[in-house]
């Protein structure tokens, strides 16, 4: 009795507090382990840039750029675009995005996701028949931290993907082929890293040749490098009118932080047999963070007239890959302290249940203005992200709703402004907001969790900067 | 100029990215919602002992302090009425608390005024003994219902400040008329809700204790009612109650009785977003504890919802569920673990501790919620043969060991609950 009464109470007060006292039921020693363990994520990709977009031109479009991204955005969007650069460029930027996420109407105060984004677009290389060749690469470096996981309870209410979550450190690296004029292909990975380890160790009872209690082991830690692919395809069947085609993979990191405590068989006075065999307890903790689902993206885009471009995309998301984000464990016993303490139940936590989503997106580009000295473009788009989570119903309380981005940017292209780069200098600015709608939560039972109903909602205002140069 | 602009811009991005705060670390945690499940924490007001000691009033050896009931005045204090049982005679006593910041291990402190006698037994009805108040304020005067004669019904007194009461001569305002009460009656807990006193209360209490409902538009003339539509209008008496044991790990003596025993309740009407309903707190085993370390029976206190008063749904009980159908986390009490009532991390982050060989007993809840501060604070009725031999005799934080051989006191405890971050 007393065993099990302990660890529940250390996962109640660990509810009822801060999601840092989140772990359930271990308490310090494996949420020690835990933060060890997540402190080793160094890199990681998607999931800032899906909510938010890459450099400031893809994001004062919404993201509707598959079919004509073609600056470092195109690392991310559509590797195939970075066929369509002429030299090579630099971009380096950084946006803002504080959000405004509510429960029943309070801001739960989720964290600001921001950093810098870089990038570059090497300049093309000519291949055997005829073929072009060019790479890049992207990076993001939020400016908290390198990357941010919080293991919340799973029953408490969470905005699964937004706040801490976008803190991640991203890094990506593609390669781009044109084939022809009329088609291109790129492709290229993002890494990631996957931490595994805790300690082992044994504990010892008083022996002869030994003084007293001790314990002995050993700490070990493991990362799994881990490659994630995109891929991308740019054909022009037409003039002023371009189709893409995008993929992007799964990701999701793993942390696993398994601790194995032996026992030594168990002595008291002379009594000549074991009074506890020797033992072992076995825990495994896990929890699954930065999850991003395959998505694949078709792309077009239209120039309407020499000065305005029209673009339109569409995104089929795999979110029902998602799995429980909140940390997950098991303790079993073996030995002597298996048959003094019984079996130990282990409960599983709920499968989360989110569902695929489609995104539209549709965006325009104007061109109000050019000269020798300058070329200024108006930018603006719309983007619609369906909720993947489904209704919560206690047993999960991911808070998500549907989503509606307007976004809106401005550009400014500068042949002149710097002596020291050859080409034409860009700088953008955009400036989203992202409209959460209100979504009800209405249970069964409202006292079968600690929350009961409640309604959801809220807002993200973002804004960024980006400068391209080229060489 | 344009080019000033530029540079301008670039430095001040990468400066941003450079210099931002980490601030508070926040993590999306804050002003959460709290259904009334809790958990809530008891507070520890003797530090230096290793056990929490949650007492916040007491009763001498020879007496039973429980029954509590509570109200919070518009200033944030606190009126208690609780009951003193001694022999065969009780009586209803009022003290004032007022909630003071916290220190060492607990999250408040506490003043509490000096018992002062609210109602003594005064009608032949009563026989001697007087109890388990409820308390509404109203429009700046207070309603009591409570238990008279060792359940043999209801009474109904008013008072302006909450000391001096006045009875109607309509004593008592509820009796046992039911069959399913079997002649006994008491634990009354009223709500005022859409232009009615609504009224749960507990019958039968010698076998198996169930909680039944009463309503009344003026507080003194009463119709039981149930969920299949009967009522006790015209003298049917075959109302039954609206809460039943089934629960059997906790509600029951042991799991393989006939029957099991849920009474004292206290509800608490609860409004979130999106719509309105009644929380009610009640015990569970009322037939008291048995020593039975391993099969460590013992009343407890759980949570029920309902939409109209009539229909109850219990907060899951996970040793009656499949996997995935109950939540991870067991709302209702069972042998082992009894949730809401649970202990909580002391201020100073380190955990309290608690013995296995102590058969703790919580029943008689009383609940009050204050919305604007999403918490929920707790009273309750709590028999620990451990702590009991420690409260009542030291003064708080105390650093001397208990003495030993004390015995026979029982208290009222306090606990909150609530889901903001500490």
């Amino acid at each position: 009795m007393s065993q099990r009464r302990l660890q529940k109470r250390d996962g109640e007060s660990a509810r009822a507090g801060a999601a840092g006292r989140a772990v359930r039921g271990h308490a310090r020693g494996l949420a020690v382990a835990l933060g060890i363990a997540l402190a080793s994520a160094t890199a990681a990709r998607a999931n800032p840039f899906d909510a938010y977009g890459v450099g400031s031109r893809s994001a004062g479009m919404a993201s509707a750029v598959t079919a004509v991204v073609q600056d470092f955005g195109s690392v991310y969007y559509n590797p195939a675009g970075l066929a369509q650069n002429g030299g090579m460029e630099a971009s380096f930027g950084y946006f803002y995005a504080p959000p405004t996420l509510e429960i029943n109407g309070k801001d739960v105060n989720e964290d600001t996701t921001s950093g810098l984004v870089a990038g570059f677009v090497s300049p093309p290389m000519e291949l055997p028949g005829g073929i072009k060749m060019s790479g890049g690469g992207l990076f993001h470096l939020p400016d908290k931290r390198v990357a941010r996981t919080l293991a919340i309870p799973y029953d408490q209410p969470t905005y699964v993907l937004y706040g801490a979550r976008n803190q991640r450190t991203m890094v990506m690296f593609p390669f781009c082929f044109e084939l022809a004029p009329w088609i291109s292909v790129g492709a290229g990975i993002s890494l990631f890293v996957d931490s595994s380890g805790g300690p082992d160790f044994t504990l010892r009872e008083d022996r002869p040749d030994n003084e007293g209690l001790f314990s002995e082991g050993t700490i070990s830690a493991t990362q799994h490098g881990r490659f994630y692919p995109v891929a991308g395809m740019l054909v022009h069947p037409a003039e002023g009118f371009r189709i893409g085609f995008d993929y992007r993979s799964k990701n999701e990191a793993l942390y696993e932080v398994p601790i194995d405590v032996s026992i030594e068989a168990l002595h008291i006075f002379n009594i000549p047999f074991d009074v506890l065999p020797e033992s072992k307890i076995v825990l495994r903790q896990q929890v699954f963070s930065f999850f991003s689902p395959d998505q694949f993206t078709l792309g077009t885009a239209w120039n309407a007239t020499e000065d305005l471009l029209l673009t339109a995309d569409v995104t089929y998301a795999l979110w029902s890959a998602f799995q429980q984000p909140s940390p997950e464990g098991a303790t079993t016993y073996e030995g002597g302290l298996a048959l003094l303490l019984g079996a130990n139940p282990n409960f599983g936590l709920p499968p989360p249940d989110f569902h695929d989503i489609v995104i539209p997106a549709a965006g325009a580009e104007w061109r109000f203005h050019h000269d020798e000295s300058m070329e200024l473009f108006l930018r603006g788009g719309y983007r619609f992200r369906p909720t993947p989570a489904p209704t919560p119903k206690g047993f999960n309380n991911f808070a998500d709703t549907n989503v509606h981005v307007i976004a809106l940017g401005l550009g400014g292209r500068f042949p002149h402004l710097l002596s020291v780069v050859r080409g034409p200098i860009d700088i953008d600015v955009h400036a989203q907001y992202l409209h959460l709608e209100e979504r009800l939560a209405r249970k069964d039972n409202p006292v079968a969790d600690a929350y009961g109903d409640f309604t959801m909602g809220g807002y993200v205002l973002v804004g960024g900067a980006t400068a391209t140069l080229r060489f | 100029m344009a080019r000033a602009a530029a540079l301008g811009l670039v430095a001040l991005g990468l400066g941003c990215g450079f210099t931002a705060s980490k601030g508070n670390e926040p993590s999306g945690s804050e002003n959460l919602p709290t259904s009334g499940v809790g958990p809530f924490l008891k507070q520890d007001f003797y530090c230096n002992t290793q056990l929490v000691q949650p007492f916040i009033l007491t009763s001498p050896a020879d007496a039973q302090r429980g029954g509590p009931t509570f109200v919070r005045e518009p200033d944030g204090t606190f009126q208690i009425w609780s009951e003193l049982r001694s022999g065969d005679g009780s009586r209803i006593l009022r003290n004032q608390l007022t909630l003071l910041p916290g220190t060492q291990c607990r999250d408040f402190d506490v003043s509490v005024t000096a018992d002062e006698t609210a109602l003594d037994a005064a009608d032949a009805w009563e026989a001697g003994a007087v109890g388990a108040p409820t308390v509404l304020a109203q429009d700046g005067h207070y309603r009591m219902w409570f238990e008279g004669g060792r359940y043999a019904g209801i009474g109904y007194a008013e008072s302006n400040d909450g000391l001096h009461w006045t009875r109607r001569s309509a004593n008592p305002v509820l009796v046992p008329d039911q069959r399913w009460e079997a002649g006994t009656i008491g634990s009354p807990t009223v709500v005022f809700r859409d232009g009615l006193y609504r009224m749960w209360y507990d019958g039968n209490v010698n076998a198996a204790r169930a909680i039944g409902y009463a309503e009344s538009s003026d507080g003194v003339t009463w119709t039981k009612r149930d969920a299949f539509g009967r009522s006790s209008a015209g003298g049917h008496d075959d109302v039954v109650p609206v809460l039943t044991a089934d629960q059997t790990t906790w509600e029951f003596f042991k799991p393989t009785d006939s029957a099991g025993s849920v009474g004292a309740p206290s509800v608490v009407v609860h409004h979130d977003p999106l719509r309105t309903y009644y929380l009610l707190y009640y015990t569970g085993n009322l037939r008291g504890r048995l020593d039975t370390r391993f099969d460590d029976v013992d009343s407890s206190i759980g949570i029920a919802f309902s939409e109209n008063g009539l229909d109850w749904t219990k907060a899951p009980n996970k040793r009656e569920c499949e996997e995935f159908e109950c939540p991870a986390n067991e709302i209702n009490p069972n042998v082992a673990e009894k949730l809401p009532i649970s202990l909580g991390p002391k201020v100073d982050g380190s955990f309290n501790s608690f013995s296995a060989f102590s058969i703790v007993d919580e029943a008689e809840p009383a609940v009050v919620e204050v919305p604007e501060e999403l918490t929920f604070f707790l009273l309750w009725h709590q028999v620990d043969q451990i702590n009991a031999k420690v409260a009542p005799s030291l003064p708080p934080d105390d650093s001397s060991l208990p003495p030993d051989g004390f015995t026979g006191a029982t208290g009222i405890g306090f606990a909150f609950a609530n889901n903001l971050p500490s």
